[in-house]
């Protein structure tokens, strides 16, 4: 966008700015909060002395945490099942959400896979069954296991899929008259023009691998193969029923705020590491004729 | 203009199709279809100890059992409040969000407000309710100030307050996720003619003019399509973020469906109840979903699925 | 061609349902004849193998002449033991080791010839799911802790052995009076026509006494005498506040009563004083009666709404948890709190770290009319051991033994293990995640110290530890603090008042510690109007007589039948 100095667009600017600068603050003072939390003593995190800068400085949650060779050990689990269950997903991803995205003329059954797609993700079925069939597919107690019944994340199809359908049809046109056949729209033209949307599932779905505890808490029993984010969070008792626990266990619990801020900060990096990356996908246009910024 | 004969599309020309879609289709059907089945439970008084073939089967007595409770109705309803009340903000938020970052020139300023906005996503709602009780206590800082600049008299005890509480949890669930949200929207943004803009500047558009009638229709059917999607989480409240930050005196406007089951399965594993609620829920939302694109379709000629 | 699709997708389908109820099929019937077959054929296994284990069995092996037992002598012939348990991910083990390989199991596995194999070793959120879908799918582990109502069910279809003769012939002498000491409570859930289908864990009944504690080092700055009455205590808050600027009172979290003890920021005490109980099921003119129903909880509730209103205790209380509740008292922000024994040493001991002059007292007040320190005990159990049907006797034998060494390690904590002293001692290092302790534990460990009634050289394992720590910390606290010593002064302390005490206190036992088939449905309901009616009583939003359209309602809504349910029970 070529803008002209006017004084219009300086006070727009200037607007802008300012509010931008105002959200850009209201969320990073909580998350200095909870970075001087992970970095301060423990006697000043339960005391409420911490406020953005760390109190008593120290580096003991991490430490603790990372001292532990079962934290490297579900680190590399957890980046081995980011990269697979993020190949997987984008793979899926593409191959459902390219014959969705076709019109009822081309592809007639279309509209059922369509409705049966959206139906799997509306209903979602209760945790007994579900662990019931991920044992007796066999897949228990492995990496499979947490990437292969999520291997279809819907949300991400139903946006891919809107985001080829809305890719402007002279270039499909053309390429149709030149006769090229599915696979080859799909590979050729349809995906390289769809950067951005694909930029943005992979990361919904290395984000959504990466947070993942849950599925590491109930499928997994070796406690070797468990993911970075199901082990800490075993590290945090979270139980409301305190009258099974002993006195020490009851202790652990109670003192856990400094040790719960190191862990967000932890599991946070590589996230924080990847995103400018993919950021840039987000910011160029693909459009023709644009100007790129 | 001369209406062509349908061809019919031989299956010679769909197979490739229909092999693309089988590896995604098999795996949805394993583990979501499959399950499902299970579902059974839900007119079941399921026992773990008996399995799903030596359960009392209830019929509907589950779902009975559930709107014949006191709290039913409260809970329904401090539900859909909460809920509707996020996606709506939520998706303000969002797009306003985008916009302002789509108009924003310094590169750098640009990319590092997004990567701030976008972490907070990444607390766990566990330490965020303390942070926010601490905010909010009687003496926390937000008191203090409001006391300061005599705007009240009294320390208000927001978290306990039933005609705050529910404005709290949607304000503190949008700080949260604005900035996640906002990813698709930029995505949506940065597909949009620039040509466009050009014409307009010739034309003599106003910024807020070019945003009213280029940038906001340009993202329209993204925005259209994730409020869609949304909608099946309306009676997904938010069971994290409840939990954490309501306590029982704000039981009234603060009790949604997940926390109350949450309560009654945490004494006694009621896996029926927590079921047939589940399905219930799945069911609610489908029909939302496919009234939504019923009506997209007819009245805004707008294809979502 | 339409119609082709749709005939193959239905036969696929079809094909498919058929199948996966056959699994379930196999699954859910055949589960429990399959993993007896399994046990047994472990242990031929065992006995082919010939393993170190099975060696040392023979040596020692008991004759089966009707001799004298021994508690801790090798299990009758070699077992392997399914084991479904719950572990702390936290604890720390020597180079090398881990929960299912330590110096602790492998101690045991030696000593009794038996082999450990954990099924599941979780972290305790996910194991009572993991608990739920082990029964479902009917593969148990032949042993695993349940929850009561778990334990009701399992029990009523037959899925548990009795374990009555295997505890009378095997328990030790230790065990046998640990259980002695529950009076009766632990056992009474367990027993299912007179056959005892579970072993309970014993928790300390210790936990469950709420104390009061004051800043000791203010109260001498100001002369303040010890609190015996409410409005003693009332006038430590005001002085607090006048002279020390405090900015709360007594410090309360919206978790004003539990009945599971161990409830630091409770009230307990305040309504125990009118003789009100509230969540216990007591006892009442020959009847049992839900206490947060009666005429003394009524009066309790007018007394401390006034409390509330006059700022004694800050509004805020509702919807505070109790981490904010630590913040104000650690921050110094306030000086008085009702806690749990061990909480003399969390969080008060950290106060120590910054300024060596902190102290705190511990009390038992405030006292009722009769001078005396009313108190509702709690339940020594909750969680409850079985054993699956069709287990061998030695496999019972084999449990109740292990029980034995867990309970005399965790007494000794496992100080006559360890090659170290410094070695890392933890419970979940032991074979079975059921914690068994004495109900008069605490009480019994600080008494020995602070009456001298041992000499030192008898005292070991956690009894030394707090006699050590008592007597480097009375001497000089900030040396004690330096060397990580001051837990066990704080425990001997605060245990130590139990202890004394015991003869001044009115401790209230439950009629009925029972969790009975309507408490799991109607409980959710019942308990959120109670929690809701009082503190809205208590704030200020409702009036004291809102107290008696809530008994009403919680009759109706179903307290009545878990009244007549638990009556019933008592026959």
């Amino acid at each position: 966008m070529i803008k002209y100095k006017t004084m219009e667009n300086r006070i727009f600017d200037f607007v802008v700015t300012l509010l931008l600068v105002i959200l850009g603050l209201l969320c990073l003072l909580p998350l200095l909060h909870v970075l001087a939390l992970s970095l301060s003593s423990k006697n000043a995190a339960v005391a409420g002395r911490v406020g953005f800068w760390p109190v008593e400085f120290t580096f003991a949650s991490y430490e603790y945490l990372l001292q532990d060779a079962r934290f490297f050990q579900s680190f590399v689990v957890s980046v081995k099942r980011v990269i697979l269950g993020g190949g997987i997903n984008l793979i899926l991803t593409i191959l459902m959400a390219y014959p969705l995205s076709l019109e009822k003329e081309e592809f007639p059954a279309r509209d059922r896979y369509m409705w049966f797609t959206i139906f799997c993700m509306l209903f979602g079925a209760s945790l007994v069954p579900w662990y019931f069939v991920i044992k007796e597919t066999g897949l228990l107690d492995s990496i499979w296991a947490l990437v292969i019944p999520s291997g279809v994340p819907v949300y991400n199809v139903i946006l891919l899929m809107n985001f080829f359908r809305n890719q402007p049809k002279a270039i499909k046109e053309s390429a149709k008259i030149d006769g090229i056949n599915q696979v080859q729209m799909m590979f050729l033209i349809c995906v390289p023009l769809a950067k951005p949307a694909l930029a943005t599932v992979t990361l919904f779905s290395i984000v959504g691998h990466w947070n993942n505890f849950f599925d590491g808490m109930l499928l997994i029993n070796t406690p070797a193969k468990v993911p970075l984010q199901t082990y800490i969070q075993s590290l945090v008792i979270n139980m409301s029923d305190t009258s099974k626990l002993s006195t020490e266990q009851l202790i652990n619990m109670m003192s856990q705020r400094t040790f719960n801020s190191a862990k967000i900060v932890i599991a946070t990096i590589p996230i924080l590491v990847i995103y400018p990356f993919m950021q840039k996908y987000f910011v160029t246009g693909i459009t023709l004729g644009s100007v790129k910024e | 203009m001369k209406k062509e004969k349908k061809k019919k599309v031989s299956f010679a020309r769909t197979w490739p199709l229909h092999l693309m879609l089988l590896p995604g289709v098999l795996v949805l059907f394993v583990y979501t279809i499959l399950p499902l089945l299970g579902n059974v439970m839900a007119f079941q008084n399921f026992q773990p100890i008996l399995g799903f073939f030596k359960s009392k089967w209830v019929g509907l007595d589950n779902f009975k059992y559930m709107f014949m409770l006191p709290d039913t109705f409260n809970i329904f309803r401090n539900t859909l409040i909460i809920a509707v009340g996020k996606i709506i903000f939520n998706l303000v938020m969002s797009v306003f969000f985008a916009v302002l970052l789509y108009e924003m020139g310094g590169k750098h300023f640009k990319k590092m407000t997004q990567t701030i906005c976008f972490l907070p996503h990444f607390l766990s709602w566990v330490i965020l309710a303390m942070i926010f009780r601490d905010l909010l206590d009687g003496s926390g800082i937000i008191n203090t100030v409001l006391l300061k600049l005599g705007m009240i008299e009294e320390a208000i005890v927001f978290l306990g307050s039933n005609s705050l509480f529910q404005g709290i949890i949607v304000s503190t669930d949008v700080w949260k996720e604005f900035g996640y949200g906002a990813i698709i929207f930029i995505a949506a943004l940065a597909g949009i003619n620039q040509e466009l803009y050009e014409a307009a500047s010739i034309d003599g558009a106003s910024r807020l003019q070019k945003i009213w009638n280029i940038t906001l229709p340009g993202i329209k059917v993204t925005v259209v399509l994730v409020a869609t999607l949304n909608i099946a989480n309306v009676l997904n409240a938010g069971f994290d973020q409840v939990y954490n930050l309501y306590s029982p005196i704000v039981y009234e406007t603060g009790d949604i469906i997940d926390t109350y089951v949450y309560r009654m399965s945490f004494e006694s594993a009621q896996y029926s109840l927590a079921t047939a609620i589940g399905l219930l829920k799945s069911v609610v939302s489908f029909v939302l979903i496919v009234l939504s694109n019923y009506l997209a379709k007819r009245f805004a000629n707008y294809r979502i699925f | 061609m339409k119609k082709k699709w749709t005939k193959t997708w239905a036969l696929l389908l079809a094909l498919t349902m058929a199948g996966s109820l056959l699994m379930a099929c196999q699954s859910s019937k055949g589960g429990s004849d399959a993993a007896a077959g399994d046990t047994a054929k472990d242990n031929a296994a065992d006995t082919a193998q010939g393993a170190d284990a099975s060696q040392d069995g023979q040596d020692a092996q008991t004759e089966d002449t009707g001799a004298q037992v021994d508690p801790y002598g090798p299990v009758s012939e070699p077992v392997t033991l399914h084991i479904g348990r719950s572990e702390d991910t936290n604890a720390s083990y020597l180079e090398g080791q881990d929960s299912s390989n330590n110096y602790i199991v492998n101690h045991i596995s030696e000593q009794l010839g038996v082999e450990f194999v954990y099924d599941f070793s979780v972290a305790s959120d996910t194991y009572e799911t993991k608990v739920s879908m082990a029964i479902t799918s009917g593969e148990m582990p032949d042993v695993m802790t349940v929850t009561e109502s778990q334990f009701r069910q399992l029990a009523a279809a037959g899925a548990i052995e009795d374990m009555t003769d295997a505890y009378n012939t095997y328990a030790s002498d230790n065990l046998k009076a640990a259980y002695e000491t529950t009076q009766g409570i632990s056992f009474g859930t367990v027993t299912v026509d007179g056959k005892i289908m579970g072993m309970p864990n014993i928790s300390p009944g210790a936990d469950g006494i709420p104390m009061l504690f004051v800043r000791g080092d203010w109260m001498e700055e100001l002369g303040l005498a010890a609190p015996k009455s409410v409005e003693d205590i009332v006038n430590i808050v005001n002085t607090f506040r006048e002279k020390k600027g405090t900015t709360n009172g007594l410090v309360v979290s919206s978790d004003i009563v539990k009945e599971n003890g161990n409830n630091t920021y409770g009230i307990d005490a305040l309504f125990a004083m009118y003789g009100s109980y509230p969540k216990h099921f007591v006892e009442e003119d020959g009847k049992i009666v839900y206490g947060s129903n009666t005429a003394a909880t009524k009066e309790a509730l007018t007394g401390i709404r006034k409390l509330v209103e006059d700022g004694v205790i800050d509004s805020s209380f509702v919807v505070r948890d109790g981490s904010t509740c630590e913040e104000i008292v650690t921050s110094g922000q306030a000086g008085v709190f009702f806690g749990a024994w061990w909480n003399m040493s969390w969080p008060l001991n950290n106060m120590i770290t910054d300024d060596p002059s902190v102290y705190w007292n511990c009390y038992l007040a405030p006292l009722a009319a009769d001078g005396k320190y009313n108190t509702a005990m709690t339940s020594p159990s909750g969680s409850y051991l079985v054993v699956k049907a069709g287990c061998s006797d030695a496999v019972k034998e084999a449990v109740i033994k292990t029980m034995n060494y867990q309970f005399d390690i965790d007494q000794d904590q496992g100080v006559s293990l360890k090659s170290d002293p410094s070695d890392p001692y933890s419970w979940t290092s032991m074979p079975f995640s059921l914690l068994l302790s004495r109900y008069d534990d605490k009480e019994g460990k600080a008494l020995a110290v602070v009456n001298g009634e041992k000499e030192v050289s008898e005292l070991s394992g956690e009894a030394l530890q707090w006699y050590e720590s008592y007597m480097a910390a009375t001497e000089d606290v900030a040396a004690a603090e330096a060397a990580n010593n001051l837990s066990g002064w704080a425990y001997v302390r605060a245990a130590g008042l139990l202890g004394q005490e015991v003869g001044n206190m009115n401790q209230v036992f439950d009629a009925s510690y029972t969790q009975t088939e309507s408490m799991d449905s109607k409980w959710a309901t019942l308990e959120k109007l109670e929690d809701e009616t009082f503190l809205k009583i208590l704030n200020g939003e409702a009036s004291v007589d809102a107290f008696d359209e809530y008994v009403e309602q919680w009759n109706a809504l179903g307290g009545t039948d878990i009244l007549a349910e638990l009556e019933a029970l008592r026959q």
